[in-house]
């Protein structure tokens, strides 16, 4: 074929070579756009109290907002729960606010739960702070404040951050609620706060700025002093450098009794609270804290066993707190065990629970963090045995719309066994289970492991706590 | 009193005479000067020469020269037999003078007191040709002539006035003058005796003088080949007139000019001949460079008897010389006649490939594949200028404005103008340490690393060295060892030569002005500036090649206009080898080599241009596909083997071998398709009319015709292959396999460049046959689209830096180079993009990489195909990432990482002073590290973030308590107690008292031993050495074979053998092995002298 017929021929293939470089820009973009976006998936984000997988090579907890030395009026016991089938070492360092400085390693067995009292190893300084290194993974650690009045449990830090907040507490005249800030990095950090009293707006005092934290150390500041008369306290924590782990700690007047709570990293516009009780002589209130500068809308479900109850509906300015009682109500009756979610309608909320003694001969206060959409979202908790004290229940709380199978299991040395007649529940769609202490049986003692097929809130409750009967969420497990 | 005139003999040489001899004599018999004897002297044996003499002249007398010489041999033996003249007229045998010629050569000789005179010299075929009217010479002995080749006589240079040389072939010589001189210098056979005897003459004081009343027509039977020069004695062969033109005027200004002016001329033109070399290699014009080194050669032999002849013309000097250079003209002229040539009529024409006298090359250059600068720019299209010789008649304006070879000319410098703006503050000022510009240190420890049996990147690695040294020590031997100007070198020539290549690749099919477009429209694509600004040199370098690279793969694939026949059987390394299929083979494979080693990624992109192409040619339905793709496999295969360190590596490391062509960057900071089509993948070409270039190049698809179609076929789907493989990688859909995003995008800019200028050929050929329609509007945008396309590059130009970051890393962090860090090494992670040199991969967007005792260095540019023992390192990182630790700086110990620094971007970021381009490393990242208990970040370090390590081992230590095999870093205890070798040197020192066990974490552990141990190693977590010891001097030794080294020699040995075969014996370096071809030497014989 001569050149000028064979070009020709390429000139006949014009539209060819034109539809092929179509069909492959086409393809290419196609392609692209079926492969998805390229934007970067945001840093994931894990439960504040995330208990470590089994197979990690070391974890880390951070305790805090417990007293030490004499007169101590928030002595602490450490809990470190080992779920794995191995023996795990930790070591857990304790660090007063007045630079006293201890530490010591132990041996949790398999499946058992071991303790230390920071107290018994440091004895200057007010408050103080604990980090506990865990040689592995698998291992729950809490801490619970003894009162004259009874206990506060809460789960210990996995984590560190920049910011933290708390709600539910008051300064008002008598109550001293105090903020410890721990820093367990080998970075100095550096945090002020703000805080928000009740419908007044916020408050930074020039004390509570610019506070450094060396590394392994703990800071902590007196809030009454700041900001005093806060009958309805929320307390925002911002880390400039660094990143801290924040924790309140509330003091009622004598009988003296104290709460203490770990804070929540983040604010959030949906929280869930898995289980609450309406214990007899206590008010029982959901407060809402808006650090935010937009008005919110909030409007609190409560969900009894039996179903659903009429929501209350807030609006709450910027920096303002409001405080929404559940019980007594009489919408809640007494003595019954519920559960409730929190949605606000802008940027986000933070939201615990308060619970206060009404009755004249004492001044006890209890709080309870809600949980967040991250930890809601687990599937795999750790519900660790209350030491000491008795289970009075575990509640399973499914809001998806779809139902959920639970596994539960109790750990009992170097296995699991099923946790009596509850070994296996489905929770309907937005409905709440409660497991009854008769129901756990035999393993009301223990420590239990829920496994869910989707989203879940787990707590426990437990009697003996101030006032009345304590809340202690379950810890997620990695 | 004697009345007569003053006698004359006419010396009439004559060599091989023909029937001018008769016409010559024929001539002076008929003078009109009465005193005038003829003499003739023949310079080889000629039985008839007494007849035909004396058949014209009867009264002339006849001799043969009894000794083998030129035109002034035999005159000097003519004038042994001659007395009692007052002049010479010394002729030529082939001219024919006006009968009153001698008349006024004489009478101008007494007017002007003149020694030697000249006459006005025509050519013998048309008598108003000028052919000579004297001739003047510069400082370097280059004849000058004082009219244009074919000029008419009309008059104008018809005053007697002083020359500096009297032009052989009739020449009036006072006898006393040319006596006194010794006659000429018999060692000139011919082409400069004339400048010689001149010079002398001009030094002795006498007077010369041009008398155009006197004319005489000249045949010039020896410029024009008609007489063979008689072989010098002791060569082989009769040089050629551009040799011996050479050779002489070299000898004529070593012998006339004085010490200091021969110093300084000397010295000049040995430049010049120096650069005319380079001109001439580059240009395939080997003859002209045999030409003057042989000019050097012949001097150095010659320089006992120059020496002689410089004490003779010493001997009769009355004229300085500086007077002498009064009278010559200035400057070096035949480099001002290159660069007049180079600017009217293209590089070929300078460098005398063909006379722009002669026809007028076609529209269409044949699609032969040479090599030169012309071929990509000039083209005799002139129409609208005339030419300094004023031969050029003006054709009629229109649709070809803009398209002569001075307006061409023009519109590329100022393109190379624009550029040069644009990267002014990338010329003198420092480089930062971005991308690959990490400090290259000097040039012997760049080849120490071609040849390093032990790289030091990440924890040590025993591969051979990365081929990209070997490129780089040879960029830097062509720099004399300048290894920051061999980075810039390749940094900013490599652009300018892809526009080149890429004008060069639609050279068969399009005029000079669509290639002109082509080439600004490559510059004009981002991805060229941004290659720049990324201080990727692989990349840009890549860009630079593939033009060239895309030109053999049609080649091979014998797609239009690239389909001629390959060249015959030819030896290997004969003349011609290279047109061969093989040779076009191996020319590809040794050009991939030598530029893969840079970015070995280029394999994958000339394979999808390979691939691309013949999808585009099977839709054209052209090419030879099937073979084609075959012959490109060889090609490839070829340059597998040429880079066989880097192939040796990526074989070992099994599937982590793919790392070698590029890591995985973050999808995330990474530009989509049509981000990619635009070549938007650093700062420069984000705009709207950065749309405008791509645009353009449908225009050919549309309108093309012919090998332009077909040839737009090809390169468009060359480019669609690699856009398509570019946007799959950008999005992390190959895993590890993640070729060098802007090598890969290359294929794509050359296609977008070259269907641009196609689109511009295709209007200007391929339309003016149709109907007006809506293809001359598709042409119209597509031109006024590419134009405009160009405002992006030229606004960028302002810059002055293609917006590179004029800070790096090396400067925001020095103080890693603290001497506190030294035997520790520094922890690079982020986007590969981020990490200055090279690194490896861990997730799309998280690379690694160390840094020894501070910051990257030469050892970190290019990281060997697989990590050895890297997994002390990505499996901590890992698993801090999933959160399962919270002590990664203990994991991290034994590899004496002292700092980790995250980069977030390509350089830090200063407000106000200089920006860099984000990218991002994955977000757990930070959130990860500074959860982590034993990490200190340090505040305040801009776009990087860095982390001090608590508890980092050295990576030479020792302590006292023995280390267990079986331990790993998760042990504290295993971590604990090591002090550095007390020592200024990492490798070796004294061992503190009391410590039992020397620690060296140097991978691969095997290579290390320990001189001074006092037992066997031991493993240490699994990839580091142990050895007992006790108080004393040790030392780390390397005691691994030099493979590598026998790797590295073997592959330049490679290189090299391709090179020679490749230029073969008659291009590049023939023009200093090449020795003349023997000729059977004819002695000449001695006749009888014979007297009529």
């Amino acid at each position: 074929m001569s050149d000028h017929r064979r070009l020709a021929r390429a000139e006949l293939q014009r539209p060819a070579i034109v539809g092929g470089l179509a069909v492959a820009l086409a393809a290419i973009g196609i392609g692209a756009w079926a492969v998805g976006g390229t934007a970067q998936a945001t840093a994931p984000v894990q439960p504040s109290t995330l208990v470590a997988s089994a197979t990690a090579e070391t974890s880390q907890f951070t305790c805090g907002g417990f007293s030490v030395g004499a007169g101590s009026v928030a002595h602490a016991t450490i809990s470190m729960v080992n779920t794995t089938g191995a023996t795990v070492r930790a070591t857990v360092a304790i660090a007063s606010d007045a630079g006293a400085r201890a530490a010591t390693t132990i041996e949790v067995a398999p499946g058992s739960t071991a303790s230390i009292q920071p107290g018994d190893m440091v004895s200057s300084g007010h408050f103080a702070a604990a980090t506990v290194l865990v040689h592995g993974g698998g291992v729950a650690v809490t801490e619970r404040i003894d009162g004259s009045n009874g206990v506060s449990d809460t789960p210990c830090s996995s984590t560190t951050s920049s910011s933290w907040y708390f709600a539910g507490n008051s300064s008002a005249k008598g109550q001293d609620p105090v903020v410890t800030l721990v820093n367990p990095s080998s970075t100095p950090a550096v945090a002020g706060m703000t805080f928000i009293t009740g419908a007044n707006g916020a408050a930074t005092p020039q004390g509570a700025q610019g506070l450094v934290i060396g590394p392994q150390s703990a800071i902590s500041v007196h809030v009454a002093s700041l900001v005093p008369h806060g009958g309805e306290l929320a307390t925002l924590v911002q880390a400039t450098q660094g990143s801290v782990v924040a924790f309140m700690t509330q003091i009622s007047p004598g009988p003296v009794a104290s709460a203490v709570t770990l804070g929540e990293p983040s604010v959030e516009s949906s929280w869930l609270l898995p289980r609450a009780v309406a214990t007899p002589g206590a008010s029982v209130a959901v407060q809402v804290a808006n650090p935010t500068s937009s008005v919110q809308q909030v409007s609190v479900h409560v969900r009894l066993v039996s179903g659903w109850v009429a929501p209350w509906t807030v609006s709450i300015d910027p920096f303002t707190v409001a405080s929404i009682p559940t019980a007594p109500s009489s919408r809640v009756p007494a003595g019954s065990v519920y559960a409730a979610t929190v949605h606000a309608s802008g940027p986000g909320v933070v939201a615990f629970l308060a619970t206060t003694d009404t009755t004249a001969s004492s001044s006890g206060w209890g709080i309870t963090p809600l949980v967040d959409a991250t930890a809601a979202g687990w599937g795999h908790w750790v519900v660790p045995a209350p030491a000491g004290v008795v289970r009075s229940g575990v509640s399973l709380f499914n809001e998806a719309s779809s139902p959920v199978s639970v596994t539960i299991r109790a750990v009992v040395g170097a296995s699991t066994t099923a946790a009596g007649q509850a070994g296996s529940v489905t929770v309907a769609p937005r409905s709440v289970t409660t497991l009854s202490s008769t129901q756990l049986k035999p393993s009301n003692g223990s420590t239990l492991e829920v496994t869910s097929s989707g989203p879940l809130a787990v707590a426990q409750s437990f009697f003996g706590a101030d006032p009345g009967v304590g809340t202690l969420n379950a810890m997620p497990l990695g | 009193m004697d009345t007569r005139a003053p006698s004359v003999v006419a010396v009439v040489v004559t060599t091989d005479p023909d029937a001018h001899l008769e016409a010559t004599l024929s001539s002076l018999v008929a003078q009109d000067y009465d005193e005038l004897s003829i003499l003739v002297m023949g310079t080889r044996p000629e039985l008839t020469l007494n007849a035909r003499v004396a058949a014209v002249a009867p009264g002339a007398f006849v001799a043969v020269c009894d000794t083998a010489g030129g035109f002034g041999a035999a005159v000097n033996q003519a004038l042994a037999m001659v007395e009692g003249s007052s002049f010479l007229l010394l002729c030529h045998d082939d001219v024919v003078l006006e009968p009153d010629a001698v008349h006024l050569l004489v009478e101008e000789a007494f007017r002007s007191n003149a020694g030697i005179v000249t006459p006005k010299v025509v050519s013998i075929d048309d008598a108003s040709v000028l052919l000579h009217v004297g001739q003047g010479v510069d400082r370097y002995g280059t004849i000058i002539e004082r009219v244009q080749p074919g000029e008419v006589d009309q008059g104008q240079h018809d005053a007697v006035r002083d020359v500096f040389v009297a032009p052989g072939g009739v020449t009036l010589v006072r006898d006393d003058l040319l006596r006194s001189l010794g006659g000429y210098d018999p060692r000139y056979l011919a082409m400069g005796d004339d400048l010689e005897l001149c010079w002398r003459a001009r030094l002795a004081g006498a007077r010369i003088v041009c008398a155009p009343q006197a004319v005489v027509a000249h045949a010039e039977r020896l410029a024009a080949g008609a007489i063979s020069l008689t072989v010098p004695e002791g060569e082989h062969a009769a040089p050629t007139l551009s040799r011996l033109r050479r050779r002489n005027e070299l000898r004529t200004i070593i012998i006339c000019w004085g010490l200091f002016q021969r110093t300084i001329t000397l010295a000049m033109l040995a430049v010049l001949n120096l650069l005319e070399i380079i001109i001439s290699v580059t240009g395939g014009d080997a003859e002209r460079a045999v030409d003057i080194r042989e000019s050097w050669r012949v001097w150095f032999r010659e320089r006992k008897e120059d020496r002689a002849a410089r004490n003779r013309v010493k001997a009769l000097r009355t004229v300085s010389d500086r007077s002498i250079r009064s009278l010559q003209t200035r400057g070096a002229t035949r480099a001002r006649i290159f660069v007049a040539t180079l600017a009217h009529h293209g590089f070929d024409a300078a460098r005398g490939a063909w006379s722009p006298l002669a026809e007028e090359p076609s529209t269409e250059a044949a699609p032969e594949l040479t090599a030169s600068f012309g071929g990509a720019f000039s083209e005799d299209e002139g129409f609208d200028e005339l030419d300094d010789l004023g031969r050029r008649g003006r054709r009629a304006h229109g649709r070809r404005r803009l398209a002569s070879p001075r307006a061409v000319l023009v519109l590329t410098v100022a393109l190379a103008i624009v550029f040069l703006i644009g990267s002014r503050n990338l010329m003198g000022a420092r480089l930062p340490m971005i991308g690959q510009l990490v400090p290259l240190g000097s040039w012997s420890s760049v080849w120490h690393r071609v040849f390093a049996s032990w790289q030091p990147a990440g924890l040590g690695n025993g591969a051979p060295g990365h081929p990209g040294y070997l490129t780089l020590g040879l960029v830097g031997t062509v720099t004399l060892g300048q290894m920051g100007f061999a980075v810039r070198l390749i940094l900013l020539t490599s652009l300018p030569l892809g526009a080149l290549g890429t004008a060069r690749l639609i050279a068969p099919v399009a005029s000079a002005r669509a290639r002109l477009l082509a080439a600004a429209a490559f510059f004009g694509l981002a991805l060229g500036v941004n290659s720049i600004a990324g201080g990727d040199l692989g990349a840009v370098a890549a860009l630079g090649a593939m033009p060239f690279v895309i030109r053999r793969v049609l080649r091979l694939l014998a797609i239009p206009p690239f389909d001629v026949p390959f060249d015959g059987p030819v030896s290997i390394a004969a003349r011609g080898w290279r047109r061969t299929v093989a040779g076009q083979i191996v020319a590809l494979g040794l050009l991939l080599g030598f530029v893969g080693a840079l970015s070995p990624a280029l394999l994958v992109a000339t394979a999808l241009v390979a691939l691309g192409g013949a999808v585009g040619a099977w839709l054209a339905r052209a090419g030879n596909r099937g073979a084609g793709l075959a012959r490109v496999g060889a090609a490839l295969g070829l340059a597998v083997v040429l880079l066989a360190p880097l192939t040796i590596q990526a074989v070992a490391a099994g599937a982590q071998g793919l790392a070698i062509f590029g890591v995985p960057q973050g999808p995330w900071s990474t530009a989509g398709p049509w981000g990619l089509l635009r070549f938007a993948v650093g700062p420069n070409g984000d705009g709207i009319l950065t749309w405008l270039l791509p645009l353009a190049a449908v225009v050919p698809l549309l309108i093309a015709r012919k090998e332009r179609l077909a040839l737009a076929a090809s390169v468009a789907g060359a480019g669609a292959a690699a856009l398509a493989l570019a946007v799959v990688v950008a999005h992390g859909g190959l895993g590890p396999f993640a070729p060098d995003l802007l090598v890969l995008l290359a294929p794509v800019a050359v296609g977008v460049a070259a269907l641009v200028g196609l689109g511009l050929a295709a209007f200007e050929i391929d339309l003016p046959g149709v109907d007006f329609g809506w293809r001359q509007v598709v042409g119209l945008l597509g031109v006024a689209a590419a134009l405009v396309g160009l405002i992006p590059f030229v606004v960028d130009a302002g810059n002055g830096r293609w917006h590179m970051p004029t800070s790096g890393y090396g400067d925001a962090l020095s103080f890693l180079n603290a001497p506190a860090k030294t035997g520790h090494r520094v922890l690079w992670l982020g986007d590969p993009r981020g990490i200055p040199g090279g690194s490896w991969g861990i997730h799309p967007g998280l690379a690694w990489a160390t840094s020894t005792d501070g910051l990257p260095t030469a050892a970190n540019l290019f990281a060997p195909a697989a990590a050895t023992g890297g997994s002390a390192i990505t499996v901590p990182i890992t698993t801090a990432l999933e959160g399962n630790t919270v002590h990664l700086g203990q994991l991290l110990a034994p590899t004496g990482i002292s700092q980790i620094v995250v980069v977030t971007s390509t350089a830090p970021t200063l407000p106000g002073i200089s920006t860099a381009e984000s990218v991002a490393p994955p977000a757990g990242l930070l959130p990860a590290l500074r959860h982590q208990l034993d990490l200190q970040e340090i505040p305040g370090s801009g776009s990087a973030v860095i982390f001090d390590v608590a508890g980092s081992m050295p990576v030479v230590a020792t302590r006292r308590a023995p280390l267990s095999s079986s331990l790993t870093p998760s042990f504290e205890l295993a971590t604990q107690g090591w002090r550095s070798l007390v020592g200024s040197n990492p490798l070796a020192g004294q061992v503190r008292a009391g410590d039992r066990t020397a620690f060296a974490g140097r991978a691969p552990a095997s290579d290390f031993s320990l001189q001074g141990s006092t037992g066997t190693s031991s493993s240490a977590f699994g990839w580091a050495q142990t050895w007992p010891v006790r108080n004393g001097q040790v030392s780390l030794r390397l005691s691994a074979l030099p493979v590598d080294a026998l790797v590295a020699v073997f592959t330049m040995i490679a290189w090299l053998a391709l090179v020679l075969c490749l230029i073969g014996r008659h291009r590049w370096l023939d023009w200093w092995w090449r020795r003349p071809k023997h000729v059977p030497h004819l002695d000449p014989v001695e006749l009888e002298e014979q007297l009529p």
